[in-house]
């Protein structure tokens, strides 16, 4: 059992994560350079001793971009990740709650949602929105939410019937005290771990839509910008699109592993 | 001659010791019955003796007919568990497979150890079911475990266990799941075979069961023998200090008689069907305060949902119910609430009539708030036997006793009239049982409660309650003061529905 509480690859994800988080909360103690301050007589220059992942074509240190690129980047995904949670609970709750036709139209409505691929969904909200980094947000939140809807209703309505709240109706109290003290925070514990999972995909559209240049206006920093930047000079300077590459790739790596394991441990 | 010999068994889990140097043996047509409570090592030693355990198992001598059962490798235990060692769980929902049919079930032992022709095989099954007392065996070999009632389920179970005719049967509380008629008639089945030559392991924490069987009994206590001998010896003249108080927690005699007043709870020829089966059908009794009425019935016979429309919980399709000779059914909920605190459940499992989130303290305060009542929480669990310590516990980290008292407790912060206890001791080891009875007895006698007490456990029932309701199929079947009441013929159900 101990054994298993902190198997390696969990402690090395929650070490990976909080150095994300810290580039995330102060990206000027950790990166060497200003993100935007160019040089174009050091333009796409490859890694070396000043410049760690090498300079992109107008000479800004790609180390110093990836650095402060987190903040956007993960600020995209978490807060996608928290709305969507809100807006499912909200949903997922008005449906458990009313039953029948309202629970009906709510939910057949986000089952249709989840018929489409989430990407294109959240191609189509940010459309609809506008692009930045809110539309994108947003976007990636409308994608999201229908998974939450559906399974905080799901949740909602077993914890409904188990017998601790049946209990609290046989004691008398009213329905508002039941949802929020006993129906809520016992349907929500699963979601919140599942959430955690979903931060990971979160990450990942946030950035697809910045690449299709949808996301965060230029200059600005944000990973999948980057990787949208470096793409003209993949063969000759690889460095570029790399790095950013590389970090969406742990972040998402480094948040599955984590939710993976809470949800291990919640479900045991 | 001796089929099995065990001496100095141990098993550990982790450096916990759940078996402590236990030694008995069993020989050919003996049935050995180890009691014990709840955490005894009861278990522990019958699934070491088929090699599922778990944990380490040492012993001085493990030998089943000649063979040394020692650090045997998985695949020896293979041969000899099913084929030589026949093993009965408790819980035969679990133990069944619910994607096969329970012929297949049955057959599997033959199949695997090859003690039938194949094409012998299906006559086989329909015997073992039929001597297992499966009625219509040929038609329940081709149903699933959910098509089949409890205790016919248990005796699907027994027949797959004695499928390839095993010298020995380890039966791990074999009845516990089943109602009195059901678990009569596993255990008839196990004396016959017992008859005819089987060794039979019976664990059980039931004294009334082992009683019928048993020719010897061993007592276990945290994971030790505190006694052991002939069944007639230790049930009637026990040496261990703990037998005797296994025996004494036994309920036995009846109710003393009460002084009853208004008629507190009311049903007029209730009914409630559920998928188009009825499963109340015009029931009606009435419930004085100061009374203790038990409602007695083979499972299935609508005994729990009575309890719940009474409780408010399940509207009836027809009748009405009165509580304190006002309309209870049939209100909107919003006009029910205000009055709920009257009449308050004690359920069978407490652990899940509790918020897991929830430390005893809160669930105490939160009831308390909606009566007003004044007495802290620690006030309320001084009332029900137990100390402030617990209060800052939450549900999972107390014992089922103290849970069932919690549950009385909160059941009491709202000072109701009447107590609906739906099985309130039927999860609980016979000495924690015995004081919830007498908590039960006390608040009843001292405060005027009416108790509404449902209960599988005639003797139970008994011991409880001044009147019994019988019921049988939904319907009342017989009523009167319990001293009258001749359940013990009279609730054995014919065999099982479906």
């Amino acid at each position: 059992m101990t054994a298993r509480r902190w198997r390696p690859g969990f402690v090395l994800a929650l070490v990976a994560g909080a150095g994300l988080l810290a580039l995330a909360v102060a990206p000027g103690v950790f990166a060497p350079y200003e993100p935007y301050r160019a040089d174009p007589g050091a333009a796409l220059m490859g890694p070396d001793g000043a410049h760690w992942f090498g300079t992109d074509q107008l000479g800004r240190d790609v180390l110093a971009r990836v650095v402060h690129g987190a903040r956007t980047s993960l600020a995209m995904g978490f807060g996608a990740t928290g709305l969507a949670l809100l807006a499912g609970t909200l949903v997922g709750l008005a449906a458990a709650l009313n039953g029948g036709i309202v629970r009906e139209g709510l939910m057949r409505a986000m089952d249709v949602l989840l018929s489409c691929p989430g990407l294109l969904l959240a191609l189509v909200a940010v459309a609809l929105i506008g692009p930045g980094t809110l539309g994108a947000t947003l976007a990636v939140a409308v994608a999201a939410t229908p998974e939450y809807a559906r399974l905080v209703n799901a949740q909602v309505r077993q914890v409904r019937t188990s017998g601790h709240v049946e209990a609290g109706v046989a004691l008398g109290l009213r329905p508002r005290a039941l949802i929020v003290r006993h129906v809520l925070p016992n349907a929500l514990g699963p979601v919140l771990v599942l959430a955690t999972l979903g931060v990971g995909t979160a990450i990942l559209y946030g950035a697809a839509l910045s690449f299709l240049g949808l996301g965060p206006n230029p200059p600005a920093a944000e990973w999948g910008a980057l990787l949208s930047d470096g793409r003209d000079h993949l063969e000759s300077a690889w460095w570029v699109a790399f790095f950013p590459g590389l970090a969406i790739t742990l972040s998402v790596i480094v948040v599955n592993v984590v939710g993976r394991e809470l949800r291990g441990r919640h479900l045991r | 001659m001796s089929l099995l010999t065990v001496e100095g068994l141990t098993v550990e889990f982790g450096g916990a010791r759940a078996v402590r140097g236990v030694s008995f043996g069993v020989g050919k047509g003996e049935c050995l019955a180890i009691v014990g409570e709840s955490g005894s090592g009861k278990s522990v030693t019958a699934r070491s003796l088929v090699g599922l355990s778990g944990g380490r198992v040492a012993a001085d001598r493990l030998e089943f007919g000649g063979e040394d059962l020692r650090g045997l490798p998985e695949r020896a235990w293979r041969r000899i568990r099913g084929r030589r060692i026949g093993f009965v769980l408790q819980d035969a929902l679990q133990a069944l497979d619910p994607l096969r049919t329970v012929g297949r079930e049955v057959a599997e032992p033959l199949v695997v150890h090859r003690t039938v022709p194949r094409r012998r095989i299906p006559d086989r099954v329909r015997r073992l079911l039929e001597d297992a007392g499966v009625p219509d065996p040929e038609r329940r070999a081709g149903q699933y475990p959910h098509q089949l009632s409890g205790g016919l389920r248990q005796r699907a179970l027994i027949a797959s266990a004695l499928a390839a005719e095993p010298e020995l049967i380890v039966a791990d509380e074999p009845t516990t799941a089943l109602d009195v008629g059901t678990a009569a008639q596993v255990l008839d089945l196990l004396a016959g075979l017992r008859d005819r030559g089987t060794g039979v392991i019976l664990i059980s924490h039931d004294l009334s069961v082992v009683a019928r069987l048993a020719d010897r009994i061993a007592v276990m206590k945290d994971g030790l023998l505190v006694e052991q001998g002939p069944a007639g010896q230790v049930l009637t003249a026990p040496r261990a200090p703990y037998t005797r108080m296994l025996l004494d927690a036994v309920p036995s005699g009846y109710a003393e008689p009460v002084e009853v007043g208004e008629p507190v709870l009311e049903a007029r020829s209730v009914s409630k069907r559920y998928d188009g089966r009825t499963v109340v059908d015009g029931v009606s009794f009435e419930l004085r305060a100061g009374e203790s009425l038990g409602l007695v019935g083979g499972s299935g016979s609508g005994k729990t949902t009575l309890a719940r429309i009474a409780l408010g919980l399940v509207e009836p399709d027809a009748g009405t119910v009165l509580l304190d000779g006002e309309p209870w059914s049939g209100l909107p909920e919003r006009r029910r609430r205000p009055r709920r605190a009257r009449i308050q459940p004690v359920p069978q499992d407490p652990y899940g009539a509790f918020d897991p989130r929830y430390t005893v303290g809160r669930l105490l305060d939160e009831a308390s708030r909606l009566s007003g009542e004044t007495a802290t929480a620690e006030d309320l669990l001084r009332q029900v036997g137990l100390t402030g310590e617990l209060l800052d516990r939450r549900p999972r980290d107390l014992s089922g006793g103290q849970r069932q008292r919690v549950a009385i407790a909160r059941a009491l912060a709202l000072r109701p009239a009447v107590l609906v206890c739906d099985e309130p001791t039927s999860a609980l080891d016979v000495s924690v049982q015995a004081g919830i009875l007498a908590l039960l007895d006390r608040l009843q006698r001292e405060r005027g409660l009416a108790l509404l007490f449902i209960s599988h456990d005639l003797a139970v029932v008994r011991k409880v309650t001044q009147r019994v309701v019988e019921l049988a199929d939904g319907r009342v079947v017989a009523s009167g003061p319990t001293r009258d009441w001749r359940g013990d013929r009279e609730t054995i159900p014919e065999p099982h529905r479906i």
